[in-house]
């Protein structure tokens, strides 16, 4: 029903993450009535994007140079290590503004489910790190989930023999939030991890 | 809980069909095959989004229906409405409304509580230990917060476990962490089944001594599968394990030991005893769950008049607390019971 060059944009378009074929659809029709000019800005930040980003040499995070930001950055402690799962996970942390370490990207969970093996991350960057750098802390920041739980507890053995100070994410609850709201679950573990005042 | 109408439209056999019910006992009567387990299934089903028979729930639908749409007005403890929407579909997503609002998940069923006791409950006593574990595990999300996100867990680790050691050549780090996770979890899971249990008993107990004239005793007790450390005990299982690619502890091989006069349920009890045993434990159940959400459940007692010799069906009837009760049978029983009656012939309900 479309002519096949638009039809052919759809499919690219569909094959991208949250993209389902209607959005798809919308973009494209979209992209076809702004013209050739706005096209070519989309083109060239797609491939300026693609052939720039690459992970830093450091902590595996998003970077367009050898280095990221913040592992180019000499303000930032480079005694406390962060280690999250993903690059968006650096992403919420910067966000927050409450962070002044570093950062290590797993790039992953272990999953057998899903064939991840502690192999498949990066598991002996960190560790080579952690031996040529004087790293005080390393906060384990996977995700609340079974296997982010089992992560987390997998490099915490990792680890112990190095000495080095470890500690996992808190749960509870968020800020500014109504006790009434928070699922019973967290609340259980929020109750657990109290602390005194 | 009371469910004060029941609209159903592409259910099984069941022609599209609007009912007012009582708030005491409605007995569904009809010869067999006219669809009166699917009407008790219907309530069951628009109050759960669950099936006591199945759970591939593509088989609610009619074969000639794409969807099955169930709506029930519901009034609660206190008086406060709910009206809820189960909509199982073919090819879509299931859809759940509660006060015209889409709700996603399970947790607002836990609100509207349902117990069933259906022909197949013998197997509760006689059949496998996950059927026992499985009833507890019923009970234990109405009773116990986050009891249903913990199973979750239990179940999510053991297939990780499962998968790793199954693999070619399982990583013993990661193997270490996701056995003491599972072992973890499992204890957890043991001591809230046990919690469970310790409430559940003298209930059951009571009930099946006015069920049985006094004449039997049953007790409950529940069965870990590990001694002392379940993580030292899987890890001395382990190689045994990657060898069986089987996981020999842990709250997935946990068993319910059913007594009845200080003996093994599963050895000693006939065929009548099974059925009434299951059945106090059903009331217990329900019992429970009553006091804690401080919310009567509905029951739904399906062919219980071929399951029951008559005294206890007389006893049972006229003793039964004040739920909402469907019952099914063939004919309308010579019980001297004030009960609504609802004839089905070939699907089609007749009021």
């Amino acid at each position: 029903m479309y002519p096949d060059s638009l039809q052919g944009l759809i499919d690219e378009l569909a094959r991208l993450p949250g993209i389902g074929p209607k959005s798809a659809q919308r973009i494209a029709l979209s992209v076809v009535k702004r013209g050739p000019n706005d096209a070519r800005r989309l083109a060239d930040a797609l491939v300026d994007a693609v052939t720039k980003v690459r992970p830093c040499r450091e902590c595996f995070s998003l970077s367009d140079g050898e280095l990221c930001p913040v592992c180019a950055n000499p303000a930032r402690d480079p005694a406390i290590i962060c280690v999250v799962e993903g690059e968006r996970d650096v992403l919420a942390f910067e966000r927050a503004k409450a962070f002044s370490g570093r950062y290590h990207v797993l790039g992953g969970v272990i999953n057998p489910l899903e064939g991840t093996s502690p192999e498949d991350l990066h598991l002996k960057e960190l560790i080579e790190r952690l031996r040529s750098s004087a790293v005080q802390e390393v906060v384990l920041a996977t995700s609340a989930t079974v296997e982010g739980e089992a992560t987390a507890r997998y490099l915490a053995r990792l680890l112990e023999p190095s000495g080095i100070k470890v500690s996992r994410l808190a749960t509870g609850v968020p800020a500014g939030g109504d006790l009434d709201y928070v699922d019973e679950v967290t609340l259980g573990m929020a109750l657990e991890g109290r602390r005194q005042l | 809980m009371i469910v004060e109408s029941l609209r159903a439209s592409g259910f099984r056999n069941l022609s599209r069909f609007e009912i007012a019910l009582d708030p005491g006992i409605t007995l569904i009567f009809g010869k067999n095959g006219q669809g009166k387990t699917n009407l008790l299934e219907a309530a069951y089903a628009s109050i759960s989004h669950r099936s006591f028979r199945t759970s591939d729930l593509v088989s609610l639908i009619n074969e000639n229906d794409e969807y099955s749409r169930l709506e029930s007005n519901i009034t609660l403890a206190g008086g406060r409405r709910a009206d809820l929407v189960n909509v199982f579909s073919r090819s879509d997503r299931d859809r759940v409304q509660l006060n015209n609002r889409i709700v996603k998940g399970r947790k607002e069923f836990d609100r509207f509580p349902v117990v069933a006791f259906v022909p197949g409950d013998v197997e509760l006593s006689r059949g496998a230990p996950s059927i026992r574990r499985d009833f507890l595990d019923g009970v234990g999300a109405y009773v116990t917060t986050g009891y249903s996100s913990l199973i979750a867990s239990a179940e999510r680790l053991l297939r990780q476990r499962q998968t790793l050691i199954r693999s070619s050549n399982p990583d013993i780090t990661s193997l270490d962490v996701f056995d003491s996770r599972y072992a973890e979890v499992s204890e957890q899971v043991a001591m809230e089944r046990e919690a469970v249990v310790a409430q559940l008993d003298p209930i059951a107990g009571s009930i099946h001594r006015w069920l049985s004239g006094g004449e039997e005793k049953i007790s409950i007790c529940y069965r870990r599968s590990w001694e002392g450390s379940c993580n030292e005990q899987l890890f001395k299982a382990r190689k045994e394990d990657i060898r069986k690619g089987t996981t020999s502890y842990g709250c997935h091989r946990d068993d319910l030991a059913l007594e009845i006069d200080g003996r093994p349920m599963r050895s000693f009890g006939s065929q009548g005893q099974a059925r009434s045993f299951a059945f106090s434990l059903k009331l217990a159940a329900a019992n429970l769950i009553e006091k804690t959400l401080n919310e009567t459940p509905v029951v739904i007692l399906d062919d219980i008049f071929s399951e029951l010799d008559e005294e206890r069906v007389a006893r049972l009837l006229d003793g039964l607390p004040k739920y909402q009760i469907l019952i099914s049978h063939t004919t309308i029983p010579p019980v001297g019971l004030e009960m609504r009656t609802l004839e089905i012939r070939q699907g089609v309900v007749r009021v």
